[in-house]
């Protein structure tokens, strides 16, 4: 039987079931999923998890009389491949189907479909599922919102506790109401008044014609956000290079889509996912190299990991990820970071060049993850007035300041996970306990007060574990001063360096005047990507008498792209 | 300093003519017109050029808002200097430098009916009587100039002179201007005061970047100016009045050709309602991205973002635009405007304090009266009559003082 097929450009594209547009292009060996409309550089997957917008393609909108059919970019990462779809190379731009004109006095559809709960949870990685089992264990009605199809979070994508959310560990019913393929656009509220998160569904496709509706505004009582980190790429010579991914992207190809980025791979860049995503794409059978640019990095690890003897589970974390990079044969380029990626004769053959101090070398491979830490996600806390803490020492981006209890500087509104801080899954795991205890707390389910009490000790015992590790790898700063002016900052809009140079030494200091002066951060991705590396260069500046809040661009009144449609029925 | 640089202190304490605060599109062309008269200036901003109302808006050099009278005056006269401006600025520009994206593209006033339309086509009359160049259409005439609107709207008014700039990259690129002509740019410092002789008249601004020794101030601070006058000694009745703004996803280039806006956003404009007013004004920009403006409201200074806000002006623009129904948004933002109480500019002397003079309350019209206000004000420093009488916008008419 042969596989089923989409059409792209006229090419039948196989597809497994579930797996999404990109991956499926990718797997079929696309590595042009569209032309810049700028430059008209080539793009394709590069986050492949829904953060950056590089592999738009386009596909066909109708209209209600199906009529006029327009196209529209969506995220080919973020779209599930379906048998017989024309799916075509984007233009990047959306091409509107004509709808049927109506002219009456606008008003709002009230939303329709509310649903009241005493505690919403946002995100359902290892803080969210933590979150959610805590404050409902604790008595409270809870609500998981996520936007993937199935609970676990974006990297660490199995965890027991999964199946304590959905219920199967437990008698009766299931503990926790879990909402799937949801994004919240926007929370606002108090704990006075309540929360209320304004909900869309997740991905980019249009809403179905007849399709299940699911609610538009839920109303809750506390809310735990757990909208975790986005990876960081520090820029270097063509690092828009089609085969170029996030480290991070390319375990999500492999885990979620079950493609394997390429059969010899590079990853590289700093940080212990680097270790993870090398592991498992050798045991994938992909021929790994490995080069942590960090002084320490992997050869410390096996080091901290035998200092810390109050942390046996680092020492055997460490051990096991060592013991992986050994059996799988991935070859390990300590100190070397990797300063030019360029397309060979064949699209998919990429030459690297690395340097090390002095000295260079370089690599032919047909795909490079790179990944150089995580800037926690503060969107979403920071629309209902959270306080943003800036950086901790070599880490990237602002982080939500929460007290002994989670709380964030808002009462009733709930942090855990890597928008904290970043670090790690096991810390993610024991915040979101405390987070939920608490929440469930603020709303009256009052928790033993030895639980929170041993939940803030996991709490401080798991981020010093995780300190430990991320000492061996700070965000970079060099790359700055290395990046050359012609070369890209800003992915989406195609911004040089050398503009935001000039903006900078023009005296742009906050963050929204180099961005009005030069459009980084004004494409789709909002700043995801470039956002943390402007802040980074922006603060070093670090201006006498100039608050530091200005040089980010982490709030975003709209956390992702929403149909206006959508936004014409809030009230 | 050399020019382009920027400092948080002064080396030595300055001594100039003029020391204008704002670094705002206002603030930025009083610069440039004091300048040409051989004045020495400074500017001063606590954070760095446009990091306030210019770099919130969308960027309207409009006359087609304006009703007769002197507000339109000082439009007709600031749309004739922007040509003179974008042609110099273009023309000046180093390389690498962004465009300002001046556009001509003209603005497209819309009605739902024909007995709106009656009034809009009285208002263009008497506009047209005034000096505004004005294009009376019907519903075929609208869709043969925009194609992109509602097919069911009953006709409009095209002003061929309504024009488009970037505001950030326009006060930028005046600002370094300004600095090879000689200013002294100075951020980021906050001022804290002035100090005054013995007959009450400034001698000298403080800031947190040092004194700036002058005669001097023009106070271009937007809607934070009430609080710059009080620091300085003087008083200013304006108020922030909020705004969003939303933004599409790119679509394709002249999507839509005109800034496309309701007839009632000329009543909006002219409201004193506390609550939220809106009335979509939509445009494409040159980027493809479709602006969709904007809504009016005494909110104080919160920056939290209003879903109200936001559900009226998709609301609004998608009766306007229907296509846009199945675009995204891909993000919003807003911004304060400077609203004065009788909705007036605030242009001219302080009504107490020798050597200060005012340069706000423009409220959304800012960018499009910025080189009229700066002409008016270099007149009020120099002693001399400009081609736009000053009365109509002193302050003083607000406390009864006569003039």
């Amino acid at each position: 039987v042969n596989a089923p097929t989409f059409d792209f450009d006229g090419r039948p594209i196989p597809f497994a079931e579930g797996a999404s547009v990109g991956a499926s292009l990718w797997a079929a060996g696309v590595r042009e999923f569209r032309r810049t409309r700028g430059a008209g550089t080539p793009r394709a997957l590069f986050c492949a998890v829904g953060t950056c917008f590089d592999c738009l393609v386009d596909v066909d909108v109708e209209d209600r009389a199906n009529r006029d059919a327009g196209t529209r970019p969506v995220r080919s990462c973020r779209t599930t491949a379906t048998a017989g779809v024309r799916v075509r190379s984007s233009g990047s731009v959306a091409r509107p189907a004509t709808a049927t004109p109506a002219l009456s006095e606008p008003t709002a559809e009230l939303a329709s479909r509310v649903r009241d709960v005493e505690v919403a949870v946002v995100g359902a990685g290892p803080a969210g599922l933590a979150a959610a089992a805590a404050a409902a264990g604790a008595g409270a009605e809870v609500l998981l919102l996520d936007a993937a199809a199935a609970v676990g979070g974006q990297i660490h994508r199995r965890s027991t506790l999964v199946s304590a959310v959905t219920g199967t560990e437990r008698s009766g019913a299931p503990a926790v109401e879990h909402l799937a393929r949801i994004r919240v656009v926007l929370i606002e509220g108090d704990q006075q008044s309540g929360f209320r998160l304004h909900l869309d569904r997740a991905g980019d496709l249009p809403a179905p014609p007849n399709g299940q509706a699911p609610p538009d505004l839920v109303r809750a009582r506390a809310v735990v956000l757990c909208s975790g980190a986005t990876e960081v790429v520090a820029p270097f010579t063509g690092w828009t290079t089609p085969g170029v991914l996030t480290a991070g992207g390319m375990q999500a190809l492999l885990k979620g889509d079950g493609v394997r980025a390429g059969g010899r791979v590079l990853v590289a860049g700093t940080g212990p996912l680097l270790l993870v995503v090398a592991a498992g794409l050798a045991a994938a059978g992909a021929r790994v190299t490995l080069a942590d640019e960090s002084p320490a990095g992997v050869r410390e690890l096996a080091g901290v990991g035998l200092a810390s003897a109050r942390h046996p589970a680092t020492l055997v974390q460490a051990a096991g990820l060592a013991a992986g990079l050994a059996r799988n044969r991935v070859q390990v380029l300590p100190g070397w970071r990797v300063s030019a990626v360029s397309r060979g004769a064949d699209a998919a053959d990429l030459h690297v060049r690395l340097h090390r101090r002095g000295t260079a070398r370089e690599l032919r491979v047909d795909a490079v993850g790179i990944s150089h830490g995580l800037a926690p996600d503060v969107a979403l806390a920071a629309q209902v007035g959270a306080e943003l803490a800036p950086p901790d020492p070599g880490q990237w981006g602002r982080r939500v300041r929460v007290d002994l209890h989670a709380q964030t500087t808002v009462p009733g509104l709930f942090a855990a996970g890597e928008l904290t801080g970043v670090a790690g899954a096991p810390a993610a795991h024991a915040e979101g306990v405390l987070a939920g205890l608490a929440a469930a707390a603020s709303v009256s389910h009052a928790s033993p007060a030895h639980a929170l009490r041993h939940a803030r000790r996991a709490v401080e015992y798991a981020e010093h574990g995780a300190r430990m590790v991320s000492r061996l790898w700070p965000a970079p700063t060099a790359w700055w001063a290395d990046l050359a002016d012609a070369e890209t900052l800003c992915r989406c809009e195609e911004v040089p360096a050398g503009s935001v140079r000039a903006a900078v030494a023009a005296g742009a200091l906050a963050a929204r005047a180099v961005k009005g002066r030069t459009r980084v951060g004004m494409g789709l991705c909002q700043g995801r990507v470039c956002g943390p590396l402007l802040g980074q260069v922006l603060q070093r500046q670090s201006l006498a008498g100039h608050g530091t809040a200005a040089a980010w661009l982490d709030s975003r009144p709209l956390a992702e792209p929403v149909d206006l449609a959508r936004l014409a029925s809030l009230g | 300093m050399e020019p382009g640089e920027s400092s948080a202190r002064v080396s030595r304490d300055p001594v100039v003519d003029v020391v204008v605060v704002g670094a705002g599109l206002v603030g930025a062309c009083c610069a440039r017109f004091l300048l040409a008269q051989g004045l020495t200036v400074a500017v001063v901003d606590t954070s760095g050029p446009v990091g306030g109302t210019t770099g919130s808006g969308e960027g309207n050099i409009l006359l087609s808002d304006k009703e007769p009278g002197p507000e339109l005056t000082l439009a007709l006269r600031s749309r004739q200097l922007w040509d003179v401006l974008a042609a110099e600025l273009t023309a000046d520009s180093l390389p690498a430098t962004p465009d300002i994206e001046f556009d001509a593209k003209g603005g497209l006033v819309v009605v739902a009916d024909e007995s709106e339309l009656a009034a809009l086509h009285a208002f263009a009359d008497a506009q047209q009587a005034a000096g505004v160049l004005v294009e009376r259409l019907g519903p075929a005439g609208i869709l043969a100039a925009e194609p992109a609107v509602n097919p069911a709207l009953a006709g409009g008014v095209r002003y061929s002179q309504d024009a488009q700039v970037l505001p950030m990259v326009a006060a930028a690129a005046l600002l370094a201007a300004a600095a090879r002509s000689g200013a002294h740019l100075i951020w980021p410092a906050r001022v804290t005061g002035a100090r005054h002789d013995g007959h009450g008249r400034i001698t000298a601004v403080r800031t947190t970047g040092g004194d700036i020794a002058t005669g001097t101030v023009v106070n271009a601070c937007g809607p934070w100016a009430g609080e710059v006058a009080t620091l300085l000694g003087g008083s200013l009745p304006v108020r922030p009045r909020r705004g969003h703004i939303l933004v599409t996803e790119p679509l394709p280039h002249r999507f839509i050709r005109h800034k496309v806006y309701e007839g009632s956003y000329v009543a909006a404009v002219a409201s004193d309602a506390t609550a939220l007013v809106g009335s979509a004004v939509v445009e494409s920009t040159r980027a493809g991205t479709v602006l969709i403006g904007s809504t009016r409201e005494f909110a104080g200074w919160s920056t939290r973002t209003s879903t109200a806000a936001l559900g009226e002006l998709a609301r609004r623009a998608i009766a306007l635009v229907p296509a846009l129904a199945g675009v995204r948004a891909q993000r919003s933002y807003l911004g304060f405007r400077p609203a004065s109480p009788d909705h007036l500019p605030l242009i001219g002397p302080d009504i107490e304090v020798a050597g200060l003079v005012h340069a706000s309350g423009h409220e959304g019209a800012g960018i499009g009266l910025a080189p009229g206000t700066a002409e008016l004000v270099t007149a009020i420093v120099t002693g001399v009559d400009g081609p736009v009488a000053a009365k109509a916008f002193a302050p003083a008419r607000l406390s009864g003082v006569l003039v």
